[in-house]
Order: C-alpha cells, then structure tokens, then sequence
C-alpha cells in the first residue's frame, strides 16, 4: 500500500470518526438534558435554554430537591408498585417459561415440535390488540385494581420460551440419564441441573420480562382504576398532565424510571461472565 | 403448581422400583411442565382473541349483527381520517427508521473501543421507557423547549411542532425514531457482522469502489436482517400508543389520530366496545396484510 492510499484511508478515518461522535452526541442530547432539568430548579428548566449554552445542560448549581420531592410525593406508590410487578413478573415469568421450555427440550414426545410452534406463534399476538377485551375480562373478574391483574399478562412470553428452549437443548442429553439412573425425577432434573446450568439464558430471559413489564403503558392505564393502584408510568403521565406541571419533580420522577433499567442491566451484566465461567467448570 | 411437585416426587420414588412406568405418567409429565404457559397463551391470549371476534360480530345488547360494526367504521368519516393518519404515519416512520439505522449500523459497526462506545450512546433511548420518553419529548416540543432553544442557535424560527396539525405528526415520528433507530441498528450491525470479510477484498481486487461494494455486495447480502427490522418496525409503528396518550390525544385536528388511541377511545371514553373490537380486529387485518406484502416483496428479489 502507498504512503498517499494510507494518507487518504487515515483522513477517511477521522471524518467517520467526528461524524459518529456528532450523531452520538445527537442522541445523547435529550438524555443529558433530562437528567440535567432533575438536578437544577423546575423554573430554570426551560429558561436556561435561552439562550443555548452549556449551561443549558450542566446545571451550574446541581441540588436533589427534585428527587426528594418527587419521592415524597405522588410518584412514591407509583414507584413501589411498579417495582414490585416488575420483581414478581420476573419471578413467575420465568418460573412459567422455563418450565414450557423444559418440556419442549429435556423431554421427549410426540408432537412436541408442532406445540413449540403454536405456543410461539400465539405469543406474537400483539398483546396491544388484545388488551381492550382482555381488560373487558378482567374487569368482569374482579381482577381490576389488583397486582395479579398487573403481573399475569406478562409471565407467558413467546421469546422468552423460545430462548430458554434453545440453551436447554444444548445441556447435554447425558446428564438428564445420569440423573434418572440416579433415580431422579423430571422436577429434580428441572430443578438442579437445568436451572442451575441455565443462569446466563436465565438472566437474559429475565431483563426481558422485566423491561416488557417496565416499558407497559397500556395495559396499566386499562387495569388500574384506583390512584393507590396506578403503576409509576402511570402516575408520571398524570403528574405532566396537570395544569400546573411542577417540570423539576417531572424530571426527577423521569429519570428514576429510566434510571432503573440500567442499573438492572448492568448489576446483571457481571453475573453474564461469572456463570458461564462456572457452567464451563460443571460440564 | 403443588400438585405438580407431588406427582413429581411419586415419580422419583417409583422410579427405581417399577422398570416401567405406565404410559400415561410418561405422557402426563410434558403437560405438568406446559400446563402454566398454556393456561396464560390460553387466558391471555387465544381468550380475548375469541371475545374481539365475537364483540365485533355484536351490538351493543350483545345480540349478533353480522358485519354491521364493520360496514358502519368502513362508512365513517372518522375510522377513514384515522386511517389515513395511521397508514401516513406507518409509511413515513418506517423507511425513515429503516434507512437512519442502516446509515448507523454502516457508520458504527466497526469493533474499535471508541465505535462501541459511541455505539451505546446511540442505543441507550432504549432503555428509556415509553411514557418517559413521550413526556420528555413534549417538553422539548414546548414553545421555550429544547427543540426550539435548537434551532435558534441555528437561527430558525420557532415551530410549533405539536400544536400544528401539519407538524405534529412528524413530531411524533422524529420522537419514534430517537428511540427506536438505536434498537434497530443492533440487529443490523449483527446482520453486518456476518458478511465474509473476502467478499470485500474480492470486490476491492476487481477495482469496486466502496458505494460499488455497498450496492452490489452489503445491501443484498443484509436482505433478511432488513427484512425483520421493517416487519418489526412496522408493527411497532401501528400499535404506537404512550406518546399519543400522552401528548396529542389525537389531535391537533385529528391530524394523530393513530389507530391504537382511537381503539382505546371507542372502548373507553365512547363505551362502544363492539366498534373497538371491529376496529381493533381491522387493524389486526391491515398489518397482516402490509406484513404479507413486504414479505413477498423482500424475497422477490432474491430471485433477481
């Protein structure tokens, strides 16, 4: 390669490289703006914009007053509540979907493919569609106002199934012998090899569920009918809907909810390594 | 799920006695497993699938109509207006979208440290959720917001966004894609990862410059990754819900009126919930058959 060729791929380098950094800044922008207007007075929120300048995005002196009144007021039941449907959708969910992925893994039967299929598919359903009737139902049930009524939902998730079932196939067939010569039973084999073995596709499965429960809109807004009842979402679209907005404690409020997902992720993310490190020692 | 464990643990103690199980205990065991994510693709699922069907088929004492529902939303001048909003909407969101994440994926699918970091930057709207980023948007749209302080400093005037009827909706698309381009453009990087590098070095021998190898080479080799991201896409852009809940409630003039609200609406603020059942079931119909569409035509031109 000739010195110029080397010149000109370097300079096409550096053009990529102040465009990506630009386009990345693009996207960032609203974030930082957000999280700027939650550390400085609502009223400065929108003054400090004109005219544009970097103060407009580092507020020049950050206060907390923010979180603590959001927290203290109408966003805190909000908060728990969304924190506790999201924690239990996790748990059931995966309890549900690991279990339907065992069956249509570890064990043998006929049909088995057909119902993978089917299962699958109806889950592509559009929850979206059905949740008009479906809260129709659960009205009907008595299920309104009620965190069952908030969870159930959303424990069945095709993809989740489907993820489970392909790691599962690859937990090798001698361990589910050696285990039943052991005398054990398909609930000991779920139990204590397969969840255990299945902790990184566990963990995957679970943020899935976890960010369809924290990302719902329409559901909770049909489920719920009752203030003490209302999921974070929820309570924060009342809070901007009013006539007097306070932006400060919007803003706030705002970023927790987005705060959240991360946190969960990558408090997560350490356990991606260490277990496949561990799978590796068990195999 | 207790009946579940005890038959389990029968089973464990039988087993090294009786070589043989009965056929049935074998074929019961797969049920136990399935039962709960049957019983919610059943309850969840396949259950209020069945009472949109019927519901769209009733009137409002619940007594059979046939297709009146359908006749009297294909008749209304308002279903025609939402429809023309939403299927504006769809067509404008989602070649935009699609084009904006493939340029991303081109410019960031590089593995260098500082590309995936940048790259992360551009994914993190992700994980913001829907009603936050509406929320936050709506105070960007506001008169004195950010989007305006924007284009100030670029010296344009100040917009209306979504109080006009002819911005609003472009407001709402411009918002869609701040958080969904990101999202797409991970699938697209994967789908970039898995050219063979030779093809390149091939092309580069035989003297293709790169928007040669970009025509001849990425784009007919990314066909299926591009393929998933418009079909998803497409459905994300007709159930779009939060934002219009949120900000618009369909208006300025009905001009946001997308299909998802306007379900919602007939349902809960009108009571009339055969027509949303009718209504929601039409939309059903129209994405499958956009769906169809785009995926006969993706690949047609693999034969090509």
């Amino acid at each position: 390669m000739s010195a110029g060729e080397t010149n000109s791929a370097g300079a096409g380098r550096i053009v990529q490289l102040l465009f990506g950094i630009a386009v990345a800044a693009g996207f960032l922008l609203p974030i930082v703006w957000l999280v700027a207007g939650s550390l400085r007075p609502g009223s400065e929120i929108f003054t400090s914009l004109d005219p544009l300048s970097i103060g407009s995005f580092i507020p020049p002196r950050p206060t907390l007053a923010n979180f603590s009144s959001a927290l203290g007021g109408a966003f805190r039941p909000g908060l728990i509540n969304s924190i506790i449907v999201a924690t239990c959708t996790v748990v059931v969910g995966l309890l549900v979907c690991a279990a339907a992925a065992f069956a249509l893994s570890a064990m043998q039967w006929r049909g088995r493919e057909v119902v993978f299929v089917i299962i699958v598919f109806s889950f592509l359903v559009p929850e979206e569609v059905v949740a008009v009737p479906l809260s129709a139902i659960f009205a009907r049930a008595g299920l309104q106002n009620t965190y069952i009524g908030l969870i159930m939902p959303f424990v069945g998730n095709g993809i989740v199934i489907f993820l489970l079932r392909q790691f599962f196939l690859a937990i090798p067939r001698s361990l589910i012998e050696a285990a039943q010569v052991d005398g054990a039973g398909w609930l000991r084999i779920f139990l204590e090899i397969f969840l255990p073995l299945s902790r990184p596709a566990l963990i995957a499965a679970g943020l899935i569920l976890f960010n369809g429960q924290w990302q719902a809109y329409l559901w909770p807004l049909l489920v719920t009918t009752r203030e003490d009842m209302f999921l974070a979402p929820i309570t924060l679209g009342l809070m901007a809907g009013q006539y007097s907005s306070d932006f400060g404690q919007i803003f706030a409020a705002s970023t927790i909810l987005s705060l959240i997902p991360a946190v969960v992720l990558l408090g997560f993310q350490r356990y991606f390594t260490d277990s496949v490190a561990m799978a590796g020692v068990k195999e | 799920m207790a009946m579940e464990a005890a038959t389990e643990v029968y089973i464990v103690r039988a087993a090294p006695i009786i070589s043989r199980r009965p056929k049935w205990r074998a074929a019961i065991a797969p049920l136990l497993f399935l039962a709960p994510a049957m019983v919610a693709l059943i309850i969840f699922r396949l259950l209020p699938a069945g009472w949109l069907v019927q519901q769209s088929l009733s009137g409002p004492y619940g007594e059979f109509v046939g297709l009146d529902n359908f006749e009297f939303l294909f008749t209304a001048p308002s279903f025609a207006k939402t429809l023309h909003a939403t299927l504006t909407f769809v067509a404008v969101t989602v070649p935009l979208q699609t084009a904006i994440a493939f340029g991303l994926a081109l410019l960031f699918a590089e593995n260098s440290r500082i590309f995936s970091s940048l790259r992360v930057l551009v994914f993190l709207p992700v994980f913001i959720p829907s009603s936050v980023a509406a929320i936050l948007w709506g105070a960007a749209y506001r008169p004195q917001g950010l989007a305006n302080a924007l284009l100030a400093s670029l010296g344009v005037s100040a917009q209306p966004f979504l109080s006009s009827p002819d911005q609003a909706l472009m407001s709402i698309t411009v918002m869609t894609s701040w958080i969904g381009c990101g999202y797409w453009m991970m699938f697209l990087i994967g789908g970039l990862k898995d050219i063979p590098r030779d093809l390149y070095e091939a092309a580069a021998i035989d003297g293709a410059g790169k928007f040669s190898s970009l025509w001849h080479i990425t784009i007919p080799l990314m066909r299926r990754p591009l393929a998933f991201v418009i079909v998803a896409d497409t459905v994300a852009a007709f159930l779009l819900f939060a934002p219009i809940a949120l900000l618009t409630r369909g208006g300025p003039g009905g001009s946001t009126q997308l299909v998802m609200f306007d379900v919602y609406q007939q349902a809960y603020f009108f009571n009339d919930l055969p027509l949303a059942a009718a209504e929601g079931l039409t939309l059903m119909v129209i994405m499958m058959v956009i769906i169809l569409i785009q995926f006969r035509l993706l690949s047609r031109e693999k034969q090509l």
